[in-house]
């Protein structure tokens, strides 16, 4: 009877032990995790903020805290978009109220600008994930926040850098062309046959450099995310026009004839002009490049209530099988191109299709070799600006 | 009369072939260097048209014609604005309001410059 007592007694003990055993290595385990967390969280170079749903901050880490210019206790709290440079804070929340509507927990970018304690601004990359509690729900949200002052200075070196270099570059382009077509026209007196080929072929020489200026810029800006779309109410057939103006001794040295096909309201097109400048003038410059004299090619514009569809079509070379898919990459020029004009810069199409994407339009293309080549593309029409 | 353009333009080969085809077209011609100048000119000499060049030395185009525009006289002469930046980098709302003509000097030759100059001027 007492053997039996003792032998529960000890089994009894026994369990107890390896229950509490078990526990201090799950406790042992946990505050590992805990301190390995606070670690990362207290030495991390990036600011780390936790925040509840109303965006009160329930932690922050001291490099966040530094970065704005505050101890680290001080921010608990405090709103988050109280550290937000205040024409921010709008899209900030609305980024913040989209991300919980749509209950995702993909962590979502945004660039703004930080406020700091003595008032001083700087731009910062914050990413921002939301966290579930237990019960599966959205209970707080983490922020990354990095200052980008340093990242941003260099993007504006770089656009300002392109910019005046392209206009450095124009001004003595600009110079030869207007004294040259100036003497083509006669003012300085009549010109023999032989001196009007040898300006017409330095002017033709010019205006390629002008184009490749104007095409390293567009992309350089593509490239950087620079180019930024503003819709405006446009009349395309006015600007196409100007861009068919542009191409007039083009079209009139190659005998090129020009067949256009408007419908739709075109005055009023809600399109970036811009954007819609260089797309034409791109595929309408190489529809007359690679037409052959006496060629035709087509324009189609057409608006209705949804987008804007455009069709160049021209009855020349064609483009060869073996270049189908490499035709929207930079720097590319099929074959039967190089032997005609050695000089095209294979940028054209690269910039149409990066800035129709850009525009959340398509652009595709049918083409025979021998018989000709036509380009399509939809841009649909947007009622707010965007980048 | 003649009417009187001021032209405004710090690069010297351009200056002198736009004077130059002005002048033949009938125009009276009046130069300036950067902004600063053009300003004082302009105020001074009152021309009916002029030609502005962005990128210049001691004041660019976009702050002259702001300070002309401020003036009594300057609200409503015709201003083209001649440059080689592109028109994403230089316009401002200003520009698209319409209160200035835009003409891209690469793209363009002088006797469409004149031609332009004459169309506002009629």
């Amino acid at each position: 009877m007492w053997f039996f007592i003792l032998l529960t007694t000890l089994v009894i003990f026994k369990l107890i032990s390896r229950e509490l055993g078990k526990r201090q290595v799950i406790e042992r385990e946990v505050n590992t995790g805990e301190q390995r967390f606070q670690a990362v969280f207290d030495n991390a170079g990036l600011g780390i903020a936790i925040f509840d749903l109303a965006g009160r901050i329930k932690e922050a880490n001291p490099a966040l805290a530094a970065m704005v210019g505050y101890q680290p206790g001080e921010l608990r709290g405090t709103s988050l978009y109280s550290l937000t440079y205040v024409e921010d804070v709008a899209g900030e929340e609305i980024k913040f109220k989209q991300a919980l509507r749509s209950g995702a927990t993909q962590p979502y970018r945004l660039e703004k600008r930080l406020v700091r304690r003595d008032g001083s601004s700087f731009f910062g990359s914050q990413t921002v994930s939301l966290a579930r509690g237990a019960d599966g729900r959205i209970t707080y949200g983490v922020a990354v926040i990095e200052d980008i002052t340093r990242a941003k200075e260099i993007d504006r070196a770089k656009s300002e850098f392109v910019t005046l270099a392209s206009h450095q570059l124009r001004t003595p382009l600009t110079i030869v062309g207007w004294y040259t077509e100036a003497i083509l026209s006669g003012v300085t007196g009549e010109l023999n046959q032989k001196q009007r080929h040898y300006f017409n072929n330095i002017i033709d020489a010019n205006k390629r450099m002008i184009q490749l200026v104007s095409d390293l810029l567009n992309t350089s800006r593509v490239d950087t995310g620079r180019f930024i779309i503003h819709s405006e109410t446009t009349d395309v057939a006015a600007e196409a026009e100007v861009v068919l103006e542009t191409l007039r001794s083009r079209i009139e040295n190659r005998l090129i004839h020009i067949e256009k096909n408007y419908a739709g309201s075109l005055r009023l097109v809600r399109v970036d002009r811009n954007l819609f400048g260089v797309v034409l003038q791109n595929l309408l410059s190489n529809a007359v490049k690679y037409s052959q004299p006496n060629g035709r090619v087509r324009l189609l514009l057409v608006a209705d209530d949804k987008q804007l569809t455009i069709e160049v079509a021209d009855n020349g070379l064609g483009i060869p099988e073996a270049y189908r898919g490499q035709m929207f990459k930079k720097f590319s020029r099929a074959d039967n191109i190089q032997e005609l004009e050695p000089d095209g810069t294979g940028l054209g199409l690269y910039l149409v299709k990066s800035l129709v994407d850009q525009a959340g339009g398509e652009v595709w293309y049918e083409s025979v070799e021998g018989q000709g080549t036509t380009f399509h593309v939809v841009l649909p029409f947007r009622s707010k600006t965007r980048k | 009369m003649a009417k009187k353009v001021l032209v405004v333009e710090d690069d010297l080969p351009l200056t002198e072939i736009l004077v130059d085809q002005l002048k033949a077209a009938g125009f009276d011609t009046l130069l300036a260097r950067n902004g600063r100048e053009a300003v004082d000119l302009a105020l001074a000499e009152h021309p009916d048209l002029i030609l502005l060049d962005i990128i210049m030395p001691v004041m660019d185009g976009l702050t002259c014609a702001a300070q002309i525009r401020v003036n009594a006289w300057g609200k409503d002469v015709p201003i083209i604005i001649l440059t080689n930046l592109s028109e994403a980098d230089t316009v401002s709302e200003a520009v698209k309001d319409g209160v200035y003509d835009f003409l891209i000097k690469a793209d363009w030759n002088v006797a469409d410059v004149v031609a332009k100059v004459k169309e506002r001027l009629s």
